[in-house]
């Protein structure tokens, strides 16, 4: 049987071990930034990597775990052109994620008064939802819309919209959990076990 | 009958016709008999030797029929060698007046310069009022957002092939938006009565053929009484749905030689009603839209009046049906619950597709990702029934290729989406029980919490990047919103180059606040169909908004001199992104798929070296003007003054280094 300071020291290794694999190699932000403009990153994704409903999605801030991110460089799903390693080298694709990575968070639109303003015209006021369910959204919008879309319309990856109807809760925990490539595996190193069951039910109410 | 001087190595020499007295069928005959009297008096005598040398043929005396005609009473002489007292572009301004155009855009031409005068003297300037414009394609572009604004056509008048051509775009973009102009071509049909040089130049014997694959009607009439037939049925069809341009040649003759013949009065303009569906085909829509358990509809063309709009409201409604509004008119209240326009997995979950008024059903049904393969994939189940509702489908198609492929629907019907609705929605309530409706309106509440499920993620996508420099696309629409949104505002440009962001968080609710897209994609529309779109406006008290792109403005920059010059007070932003940025996307992307420099993209599609300053040009045509505002904390301060410029009669300029999109 493991002490109680063993198992600690395992979960240590165990979140450790996960940030590594989500940050990549180690990479300079400061260069990635001109590798990214170079390459014509920001003409899709925007100079701070926010996207734009038309052209590119969403990569920054909380960039997608950097082996989805070099998935799709390398082999993109959706319209984006490829960026093969003979236009855009290893050391570049690692300094563009240091800059995506190191690009902080801003203000959320409810601290926006103009964007707080913004109703939600004949349909009514939002519905409650149960507070896991208001927790998956915000889990949600931090770890997956930037493949999944802003409303899980899709991107890289699939539409999550109707996804009910392909998977029970207990699949969607599932699924999340032990996910099939290229969807990054987020539990347990970035995403618990309560946001795995509220993301869950975030989706499964799309 | 023109009169013409030339300078020439020999001197002035006049060069004038037979009938110099007037244009009375009398004065006429009596001129016959001078000429067979006498040539040499008024013939063209370039070289009386050569004149002397070839006598005129003798005229046979009139016949009787022709003799009694010329006893009817005749209006007062019109003319003598130097005057000219009722040409017949009198009579043409009284044709334009008679159908109700309050406005004639122009860049001066002298091939039209009989009927110029007559609009702004013997028509007075008004109703149509000459609107100056510096170039032609401004001409044509002002006049395509007046008639989205206004409901009605204005009409322009251009030079002959300089000015037509360089109009021809802007003609182009109208007839992929399906919107009326009534364009005026000057003209010197009769080769004899060309002043030698420029006057061949400026002439044609086929006046409308460059643009007759994007005109829906053109004539070059030689009488005043087929101008008046032709001017009247040009607005008629092009008034008419599928809607277009309609061009008529104005001969200088015609225009500036005194009436020969008196024309015809004047009826009073009737027009067309627009084309309705057959009704036993719209019953068995309402029955597969009743039936149906995930009926979509789309609209594009649907609103062509505010009563299009309220029927479109309350056919989804009935039905709770969402919307997906393609947005070439203001179709759909972006506040409504039924609006789903930016969730397009609402198209490949139907089980019924109607299509009102949209020539690009193919894009809502297929789709040809943008990848090396071009394949066509649908975006519809096998099963899903498409029903059209169209006038589209009762013209065809030329030369250009605007209508996009072809989609076989279950049910096309060939009438006008406005004007088929009414007995759509008539036969919709009737098939409608109460069982029905009860399951309906479970389908609505599907549809409110995924609207505001849309609403309020595209809120916090327009959160990312508020305070980046450049200034986000979000968070310019936002701004300008913030300061409009208690006014009555209207926004007269397209959407599509700035997200639609105004379309994902405005509340846009009325028939006029928003114009609709473009057609055509010609770049230089959005600068110069403000310019109409805001004179449609004007004297509303609305607040107008114009956002427009620095590529698109850079086209046609003297648009803003006609702004300033007629004190249309319009409040334009530029969304200045010092880019093509669509085409440096597309560079970008073609040296991705052959793995050479992406970075390459740039070259030939950026306007940065200089950046242009655009606040300067803008006051140096006469606008209020700030900028450049790269930084997102200056951009409310710099649009309240410039909104106050706006509500004092000053059109004004806001240059706003963004983002790409």
């Amino acid at each position: 049987m493991m002490s109680r300071s063993s198992i600690l020291a395992f979960a240590l290794a165990l979140a450790l071990l996960g940030a590594a694999q989500n940050a990549g190699p180690a990479g300079d932000p400061a260069r990635g930034r001109t590798a990214f403009f170079a390459h014509g990153c920001e003409e899709c994704h925007g100079t701070l990597g926010q996207g734009n409903p038309r052209d590119g999605v969403r990569i920054a801030p909380h960039p997608v775990p950097y082996e989805a991110f070099l998935a799709q460089l390398r082999k993109p799903r959706s319209a984006m052109p490829p960026y093969d390693a003979k236009i855009l080298g290893e050391r570049d694709a690692a300094d563009i994620y240091a800059f995506l990575a190191s690009i902080p968070a801003g203000k959320p639109a409810t601290a926006i008064p103009i964007l707080a303003a913004v109703g939600t015209g004949n349909a009514g006021p939002p519905p409650k939802v149960a507070a896991g369910v208001a927790h998956g959204r915000a889990v949600y919008t931090q770890n997956c819309a930037s493949c999944h879309g802003a409303d899980g319309a899709g991107g890289f990856g699939p539409a999550l919209t109707r996804e009910r109807s392909r998977k029970d809760l207990r699949a969607a925990v599932s699924f999340i959990e032990n996910p099939v490539a290229p969807m990054p595996k987020l539990y347990p190193s970035r995403l618990s076990e309560r946001d795995v069951a509220d993301v869950a039910a975030y989706v499964e109410s799309l | 009958m023109r009169h013409t001087s030339d300078s020439s190595a020999e001197g002035l020499v006049l060069h004038s016709e037979p009938d110099t007295k007037g244009p009375s069928r009398s004065s006429f005959l009596t001129g016959m008999g001078i000429a067979t009297a006498g040539a040499a008096v008024t013939a063209v005598t370039p070289n009386a030797a050569a004149a002397d040398a070839t006598p005129p043929p003798k005229l046979a005396p009139p016949s009787p029929i022709l003799a009694a005609a010329d006893t009817k009473p005749l209006p007062p002489v019109s003319a003598d060698a130097l005057h000219v007292f009722d040409p017949g572009s009198d009579y043409m301004v009284d044709v334009v007046k008679n159908l109700g155009v309050d406005f004639i855009a122009a860049m001066p031409g002298s091939t039209f310069r009989g009927i110029q005068e007559s609009f702004v003297n013997y028509g007075g300037n008004t109703k149509p009022e000459w609107i100056t414009v510096v170039h032609e394609e401004i001409s044509a572009a002002l006049a395509h957002g007046y008639a989205k604004v206004a409901g009605k056509p204005m009409a322009i008048i251009v030079h002959n092939t300089v000015g037509l051509q360089h109009a021809s775009m802007a003609l182009y973009n109208a007839w992929c938006d399906r919107v009326p102009i009534l364009v005026l071509v000057g003209n010197i049909a009769d080769a004899a009565t060309r002043r030698p040089g420029v006057e061949w130049d400026h002439t044609a014997t086929d006046v409308a053929q460059m643009v007759r694959g994007f005109v829906k009607y053109d004539d070059q009439p030689l009488s005043l009484d087929s101008f008046r037939e032709s001017t009247t049925r040009a607005y008629a069809l092009m008034t008419t749905p599928p809607q277009g341009a309609g061009l008529i040649v104005v001969d200088a003759d015609l225009a500036e030689s005194p009436v020969r013949e008196k024309p015809a009065a004047i009826p009073p303009y009737r027009p067309v009603r627009p084309p309705v569906g057959d009704p036993a085909a719209l019953d068995e829509v309402a029955r597969l839209l009743v039936a149906a358990t995930a009926p979509v509809i789309v609209a594009n063309r649907v609103a062509r009046t505010p009563a299009g709009m309220a029927s479109l409201v309350t056919l989804a409604e009935l039905l709770q049906a969402p919307v997906v509004d393609l947005a070439a008119r203001m179709n759909f209240p972006t506040d409504h619950y039924l609006n789903q326009s930016f969730r397009r997995s609402v198209v490949a979950e139907a089980d019924l597709v109607l299509n009102l008024e949209n020539d690009e059903l193919f894009g809502v049904v297929d789709d040809v990702p943008d990848l090396v393969q071009r394949h066509t994939v649908s975006r519809v189940k096998r099963s899903t029934k498409i029903v059209d509702i169209n006038s589209e489908l009762a013209v065809g198609a030329g030369n250009y290729q605007d209508k996009q492929r072809f989609v076989q629907a279950d049910i096309a019907i060939a009438g006008e989406a406005e004007a088929s609705l009414p007995m759509l929605i008539e036969a919709v309530q009737r098939r409608l029980t109460p069982e029905r409706r009860a399951q309906n309106a479970e389908r609505a509440q599907r549809y409110r919490a995924a609207f505001i499920a849309r609403r309020m993620a595209d809120r916090d996508a327009a959160a990312v990047a508020w305070d980046a420099s450049p200034i986000s696309v979000p968070r310019m629409c936002m701004e300008i919103w913030n300061q409009i949104r208690h006014e009555d505002w209207a926004l007269v440009s397209q959407s599509q180059f700035i997200g639609s962001w105004p379309q994902r968080l405005w509340d846009i609710t009325k028939h006029y606040q928003w114009i609709g897209s473009a057609g055509g994609g010609g770049v230089g529309y959005q600068g110069a169909a403000a310019v109409g779109a805001a004179l449609a406006h004007n004297g509303t008290g609305r607040l107008v908004v114009n956002i427009v792109g620095d590529g698109e403005l850079m086209v046609l920059p003297g648009s803003l001199w006609t702004l300033a010059h007629h004190r249309i007070p319009v409040l334009n932003v530029v969304h200045n992104n010092r880019s093509w940025h669509q085409e440096e996307m597309h560079v970008t992307r073609i040296a991705d798929r052959r793995d050479r420099n992406p970075a390459n993209g740039r070259v030939g599609t950026v306007i940065d070296d200089p950046a242009i300053d655009y606040a300067k040009m803008a006051e140096s045509y006469g606008l209020y003007a700030e900028g450049p505002i790269s930084s997102p904390h200056d951009l409310a301060p710099a649009l309240a003054r410039a909104i106050d410029a706006v509500k004092r009669g000053r059109p004004a300029l806001i240059d706003v280094v963004s983002q790409g999109r």
